[in-house]
């Protein structure tokens, strides 16, 4: 049967992006941490320094052979898979908080991404009350589904396809405000706009 | 004197918030004797710009604050503390922007006795630095055990489960294996029907 279209798996996995850094540990200090400070100055995270050099760090202790191949795991803030309020160590002023660990691995003079989670929690009455964007190593069965790149808006059970961002992508994205900016009227469908 | 033990990135942002003082600080680093690691952690964080220099002797130690007035000066010592005749040359480390003196670490405590004057003109401004960019060993610990728990296997079960490619592989598996130092098994197996 004629597919009309290129799989979507396949549009997804072109998505893949290459990070310009020497090293995951490089990524490490030289765009996450940075972009997380800037984050702490415009007042779209609640905490300082400290916690950034605290909760903000790279395991990369691997035993491969030879060493630039090395995987390894940045993470930010404590595992939270049940989305403990004192587990929280990325606090955003809203009372939400972010978390994030990704696997990267040295490719070709630069990095590449090879898994990760990114979560965002919002206040507790928001809803969804949280966004999560996952990327799962190759040779998943979500692959095969074009579901290796995927979000979950707020439910465990749903997901859907996303394209492959570079950590420091999804962290801007999950960082600013959701929804439209305070000077628009949320927009329903239809709406004209003018001029 | 009291010395404020931080981590490299916190130091630097908190010497990026003086950038523009005319203060001195005082680095004592085990790791990092000719300060490369801080000055490139200043750099990604500083609006201004970020001079190294070294310093082993009152000559050198001037002469590198004086070519470097409206930078962030990096100037690394690393040489017994009285080579530098600090309270001497006092007078001549004016700046217009921070300066950072990296010393080693055993330096530091001498610092007060050795430099009372240049001690209590740089006043608070005297910290030990670590390093922060790894995970410590008890906070892998506990990432471990949240994978264990999550998952509901030991470390075992899972690696033996990857190994026989019975496991279709989320995010939270290729972190267990990069913690677990089994990165090698990242890639899809090559499974035997497969093979040529």
């Amino acid at each position: 049967m004629k597919r009309w279209v290129t799989p979507v798996s396949e549009r997804i996995a072109k998505t893949a992006p290459l990070i310009d850094v020497r090293s995951p540990r490089d990524y490490l200090d030289r765009v996450i941490r940075t972009q997380l400070l800037n984050a702490v100055n415009e007042g779209m995270l609640a905490v300082g320094p400290h916690e950034i050099s605290r909760h903000v760090r790279i395991d990369d202790q691997s035993k491969q052979v030879p060493p630039d191949t090395h995987a390894a795991d940045l993470v930010g803030g404590r595992r939270n898979n049940k989305r403990r309020e004192a587990l929280a160590d990325l606090r955003t002023p809203d009372g939400g908080w972010l978390s994030f660990s990704a696997v990267l691995r040295p490719k070709d003079g630069k990095v590449e991404v090879v898994a990760y989670n990114v979560e965002r929690v919002y206040r507790r009455d928001d809803c969804p009350h949280w966004i999560r964007f996952d990327f799962s190593p190759p040779g998943h069965d979500n692959d095969q589904r074009g579901m290796r790149s995927h979000v979950h808006p707020g439910d465990d059970d749903l997901q859907l396809p996303a394209p492959i961002f570079a950590p420091h992508e999804l962290i801007a994205l999950l960082l600013d405000p959701p929804g439209p900016s305070d000077t628009r009227k949320p927009r329903a469908k239809g709406e004209v706009e003018r001029p | 004197m009291s010395v404020t033990i931080l981590g490299r990135f916190e130091l630097a942002s908190r010497i990026v918030l003086d950038e523009s003082t005319s203060s001195w600080f005082v680095v004592g680093s085990e790791d990092d004797p000719n300060g490369t690691l801080l000055s490139e952690q200043l750099e990604y964080l500083a609006d201004k710009e970020v001079m190294t220099r070294s310093a082993t002797d009152v000559g050198s130690l001037v002469r590198g604050s004086r070519d470097t007035r409206d930078a962030i000066a990096v100037v690394a010592a690393p040489v017994p503390l009285d080579d530098l005749h600090l309270d001497d040359a006092r007078s001549m480390l004016q700046r217009t922007s921070a300066g950072v003196l990296v010393i080693p670490m055993d330096q530091l405590p001498r610092l007060a006795s050795v430099a009372p004057h240049f001690t209590s003109w740089v006043g608070n401004r005297v910290f030990a630095v670590e390093d922060d960019h790894r995970l410590a060993d008890q906070a892998r610990q506990q990432r471990l055990e949240g994978l264990r728990e999550q998952f509901g296997m030991s470390d075992e079960e899972f690696l033996a489960q990857v190994e026989r490619g019975e496991l279709s592989l989320e995010p939270e598996h290729a972190e267990w294996l990069v913690l677990l130092r089994r990165d090698d098994l990242l890639d899809p197996l090559t499974k035997e029907a497969d093979k040529p």
